[in-house]
């Protein structure tokens, strides 16, 4: 059975990076592993020698690391996902239709929860594919690390049978309060946009049917056991409400939270004692001794400083730890100049869970 | 460091960047940057997302105008409401006709066509200003808490998308108006907010490089929270840097270590700011601090740092 790690968060936490770092642990533990990634930032994208490549898995050279397992990484590419989830399963001459209708040009992919979506459809594909022993997810930056799971059922409700793809049609089988409906939607918005709206949604028929039926296996891949999510967050009080809305969903739905990674932490200073300007070296002959003694200054500040902000993050980690009561925690230090090489990836190994 | 002047004279200012950036406290802290300057100013939320109510410490998110300060109010819109407040105001609608929003198939189509929601909000905002009803309260100017697209994709490009699929009826005057307002940089102006960091900036320099007719909006990119500098540089600490290293005291090897992490960062945050002001040919590009504790203490912090204030 095909293992799949899915990592959530908020936008800029950290999901790219640890989506990758959790496919590089797993290929050092030698299993076979995929890692979808979602616009990675540039330097990442290289690391994982996926300049300029698209939607179809490669294979990243793990020599450097010497890892024993294997890695694949793409990029979601959402408009080919989608013109390719209509070629599938929409009737046979459904693109080029499509591709003249203004509203699919402009809003298809745009769709609220679409990018979630597709990125569930190409999940989907990989666990097909049959290849891997472990596909990590990374998913679109969220305002709430909830939406993403809302996304499925967001795309299946604008593909109820009926309601949209009776706009425009004109025909004589309209109630009189779809009748009254289209009139108003008419006033405001005008007679061709419903017409493409409506045309949109007749064309995507067995598609819509196809999203709507693929809701509950979309729900079955979330809720297996198999499955395991990683919410990635900063050690931020703010997001308290967010990871708990997430805790309790998790709990709910009965889906397996494989861990809490904390991202971005500032660890303590770790000194014996204070540092004293007292304990400093002495001021050497070539420099002016106010000039030496306002380095000491600086100098002495610098460990509480940090320290303070050591203690703000502990504080926030075990306040978030609470909230997820019981989800195993990991913490993931401030890496300096940031996660942008294969060697930097396999050294997050040991923090991460796998 | 000081923002440009004319932003104070703007009575749009649209806030942007990426998610977890600052956008919300830099808001928060411009809106109080206005009213210092005698501007009654109201911090507008979109997508009923509940941050000012939260950072503010106001308990839920509220539709009608709160006061968060002096000469500051905040709303937090969400397309529904605006959407029911159109219907009312504009279209002289009456409830029975306004429950027929409330169909699965009307919601079903302000759904299916992507920038709509961004487009009643953005009107009710433009209605505050413009056209505001008796019992409306009087702005000079509205601050706006964009929501992080992720791509790029900015709200103002959302209503043209709009304007562009519906030609005519009412959707189609509502974005038009919007155009003209949200599109005059006499009225509004952009400010994008990043972080001093690699990744960020080069999302800002796309994000900025697609914008397209909008660019004129733009009138400040914030990278916030910049480090100062840790140790001053130059003799002494060329001086000091080798005698860390080698102590015998671990204490000071460890202190060593922490320094230069500190002055890798603000070398690599220096270094991003110049690329990012090198890329926008003349735009100017201001730095905000990075400030420890509080969200409460970091906006009073920064609205005074907005003002240029010394502190
Ligand atoms: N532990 C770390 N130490 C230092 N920098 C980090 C760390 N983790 C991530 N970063 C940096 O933070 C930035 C954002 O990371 P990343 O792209 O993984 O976030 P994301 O959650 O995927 O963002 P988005 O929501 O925009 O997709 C990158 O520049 C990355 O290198
Ligand atoms: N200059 C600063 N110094 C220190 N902390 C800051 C600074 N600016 C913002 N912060 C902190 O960073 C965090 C994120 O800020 P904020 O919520 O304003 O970002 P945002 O861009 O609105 O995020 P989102 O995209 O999630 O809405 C908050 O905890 C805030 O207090
Ligand atoms: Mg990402
Ligand atoms: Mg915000």
């Amino acid at each position: 059975m095909t293992r799949v790690v899915i990592a959530c968060g908020l936008g800029g936490v950290g999901k790219t990076t640890a989506a990758a770092g959790v496919a590089v642990a797993h290929a050092l533990a030698g299993r076979r592993v995929v890692v979808l990634t979602i616009d990675p930032a540039r330097r990442l994208a290289d690391a994982l020698g996926l300049s300029g490549l698209g939607n179809e898995a490669v294979e990243v050279d793990l020599s450097p690391i010497g890892a024993t397992g294997t890695l694949h990484a793409l990029m979601l590419d959402r408009k080919a996902t989608f013109d390719d989830l209509v070629r599938r399963h929409g009737e046979p001459d459904i693109v080029d239709r499509l591709l003249v209708n203004r509203y699919y040009r402009a809003a298809s992919t745009r769709l609220s929860g679409a990018h979630e979506y597709m990125a569930i459809v190409k999940l989907e594909d990989l666990v097909d594919d049959g290849r891997w022993d472990v596909i990590v997810l990374d998913t679109p930056p969220a305002q709430h690390v909830v939406d993403f799971f809302h996304a499925p059922e967001r795309m299946a409700t604008l593909f109820e049978p009926g309601s949209l793809s009776a706009l425009g049609g004109g025909g004589g089988l309209l109630g009189m309060a779809t009748r009254r409906i289209g009139m108003v939607l008419e006033r405001l918005a005008g007679e061709s946009v419903i017409k493409d709206v409506g045309e949109f949604f007749r064309l995507m028929g067995s598609v819509g049917e196809h999203i709507r039926d693929q809701s509950e296996h979309i729900q079955k891949r979330l809720r297996s056991k198999d499955t395991g999510f990683v919410l990635v967050t900063s050690p931020r009080l703010d997001v308290l409400s967010d990871v708990e809305a997430f805790a309790d969903l998790l709990r709910a739905q009965k889906m397996r939270i494989e861990g809490m990674l904390v991202n971005r932490v500032v660890l303590p200073p770790r000194l014996g004692h204070p540092i004293v300007p007292a304990r400093l070296p002495r001021a050497p002959d070539e420099i002016e001794a106010a000039e030496w003694e306002a380095l000491g200054l600086a100098l002495a500040e610098l460990p509480p400083m940090v320290d303070a902000l050591a203690r703000d993050h502990a504080a926030a980690i075990s306040r978030l730890s609470a909230a997820v009561d019981g989800v195993p925690v990991s913490v993931l230090p401030e890496i300096p100049g940031g996660v942008r090489t294969l060697e930097a990836l396999a050294r997050l190994a040991p923090f991460l869970p796998t | 460091m000081s923002i440009p002047e004319s932003i104070f004279a703007r009575r749009i200012v649209v806030v942007t960047g990426k998610g977890g950036v600052g956008k919300t406290t830099v808001c928060a802290s411009l809106g109080l940057a206005f009213a210092k300057r005698g501007r009654r100013a109201c911090l507008v939320e979109l997508n009923g997302q509940g941050r000012f109510a939260q950072l503010f410490g106001l308990g839920a998110r509220s539709y009608a105008p709160r006061a968060v300060a002096p000469g500051v109010e905040t709303i937090s819109l969400t397309a529904n409401e605006c959407l029911d407040d159109f219907a009312h105001r504009k279209l002289k609608m009456d409830t029975v006709v306004r429950m027929l929003f409330k169909t699965r198939a009307v919601t079903g189509f302000l759904d299916a066509v992507p920038g709509l929601h961004d487009l009643f909000q953005l009107g009710k905002i433009e209605n505050l200003l413009v056209d505001p009803h008796d019992d409306d309260p009087h702005y000079d100017a509205v601050i706006i808490d964009a929501p992080s697209t992720g791509h790029g994709l900015s709200m103002l490009s959302s209503a043209r998308t709009m304007a562009d699929l519906v030609r005519v009826g009412r959707f189609h005057e509502l974005s038009s108006t919007i155009e003209r307002t949200f599109g005059d940089p006499e009225k509004t102006t952009i400010v994008v907010v990043t972080l001093p960091e690699e990744l960020p900036v080069n999302e800002t320099m796309e994000f900025i490089s697609a914008l397209g007719p909008d660019r004129k909006l733009l009138s400040v990119v914030l990278a916030n929270r910049y480090h100062a500098a840790p140790v001053p540089k130059g003799l002494a600490w060329e001086l000091m840097e080798p005698l860390l290293r080698t102590s015998s005291d671990p204490d000071l090897r460890q202190l060593h270590r922490l320094a230069l992490t500190e002055i890798e960062r603000q070398d690599a945050e220096g270094t991003s700011v110049s690329r990012l002001a090198a890329s926008l040919d003349g735009l100017p590009v201001a730095v905000l601090p990075w400030v420890p504790g509080e969200s409460r203490h970091v906006l009073a912090a920064l609205a005074s740092d907005l003002l240029g204030d010394e502190s």
